[in-house]
């Protein structure tokens, strides 16, 4: 299986430095909205290019994109920022790792991480991941479509915290993709599976859904013992099946 | 919620042109602009009434079929489209009961 990690909100806590530092410079901010674990989980394509700030934006947070330039900006001035974080699930890192080599899984670690004084993004992920106990994570920093590049990595699973991403992941590539979904559960986007988007509430759990999907017995592709796992109901709509005797 | 999270929740996603669908009441094909968690837009050849709530099947990446329903929020032709082509705006909404529930309801195309 060749299955794929999003970072930030899945993996790696940005929430807390992100947020800390924004109520710091900006002490009339709403505390109790910045606190909510959505906020800022997950740097998107709207996260600033470091080189040019006055694109700066984060998906999310409720603060204006004049506040999130600072903040980008104040984090972007940290030397190797990226290696600072704290590990979301304690362990969850040090399991994935152990399921990789048990189950031959070939794994990757996907984000669209912004770039800071130090070394590369690349560098200190990959240093930050073997701190966590994964040994020479490949780690790729792309923006741009997760669904283009889960279909031209040939991956099988994404995870990611981003619902958009998941989405792209589903419409634009043959591999599931899995949403960890940390807020509350009365939130989750109605219509996530609906459109065949599996969602998990820590990647423990998801960890644990992926594997009984990939032990299960019964028939059909891997997608498909993971719809059931996750709980994606089937049935043949009858407007599919007259489009596909024709 | 406030605006912003909504925002980061439902963010559109332009697509590259490969996600079809299909209106399941007058088997009329659709072609899928863009889509968000909340809604999508559409291409199709006949307008929809503002209001009406309409079936679809979409079809996935893996080839697998999605079943969701939506409400029309508007509908509007394409002006100089030969032939006429409409494009129109839908909001998903949640049916779930009917038969079963529209919620993840897929079927691999074979």
């Amino acid at each position: 299986m060749r299955i794929a990690f999003d970072m930030d909100g899945v993996l790696a806590d940005l929430h807390t430095p992100f947020t800390e530092t924004a109520i710091r410079l900006f002490p009339e901010l709403d505390r109790s909205a910045m606190r909510a674990p959505d906020v800022a989980a997950s740097p998107g394509d709207e996260a600033p290019d470091m080189e040019a700030p006055s694109v700066a934006a984060m998906a999310g947070v409720p603060i204006n994109r004049r506040q999130s330039d600072a903040v980008w900006k104040q984090l972007a001035g940290v030397s190797d920022f990226w290696e600072g974080l704290a590990e979301i699930e304690a362990g969850a890192i040090r399991r994935l790792a152990q399921l990789a080599d048990e189950r031959r899984w070939d794994v990757l670690f996907i984000t669209s991480r912004p770039s800071t004084q130090g070394l590369t993004v690349q560098r200190q992920s990959q240093r930050w991941l073997e701190r966590m106990g994964f040994k020479l994570p490949s780690v790729y920093v792309v923006h741009g479509s997760r669904g283009r590049v889960a279909a031209a990595l040939n991956l099988d699973v994404v995870i990611d915290d981003r619902p958009d991403n998941c989405l792209d992941v589903v419409l634009e590539s043959k591999a599931g993709a899995v949403l960890i979904w940390r807020g509350a559960q009365a939130a989750i986007p109605v219509s996530a599976k609906r459109l065949g988007i599996a969602v998990s509430s820590t990647v423990a759990d998801c960890l644990d859904l992926v594997t009984e999907a990939e032990d299960a017995k019964t028939e059909g592709s891997l997608l498909d013992k993971m719809r059931r796992v996750f709980g994606l109901k089937t049935r043949k709509p009858p407007g599919l099946l007259r489009r596909t005797e024709t | 919620m406030n605006q912003s999270t909504e925002r980061r929740r439902s963010p559109r996603v332009e697509l590259m042109g490969r996600v079809h669908g299909q209106l399941i009441s007058a088997n009329l094909p659709v072609h899928v602009r863009e889509i968000s968690l909340g809604g999508m837009s559409i291409e199709t050849r006949e307008g929809f009434e503002k209001g009406s709530v309409l079936s679809f099947v979409l079809t996935l990446g893996d080839g697998a079929g999605v079943l969701v329903s939506g409400r029309i929020v508007y509908s509007r032709l394409i002006d100089g489209s030969d032939p006429s082509t409409y494009v129109s705006g839908l909001e998903f909404v949640d049916e779930e009961g009917e038969d079963g529930g529209v919620s993840g309801l897929v079927e691999k195309v074979r």
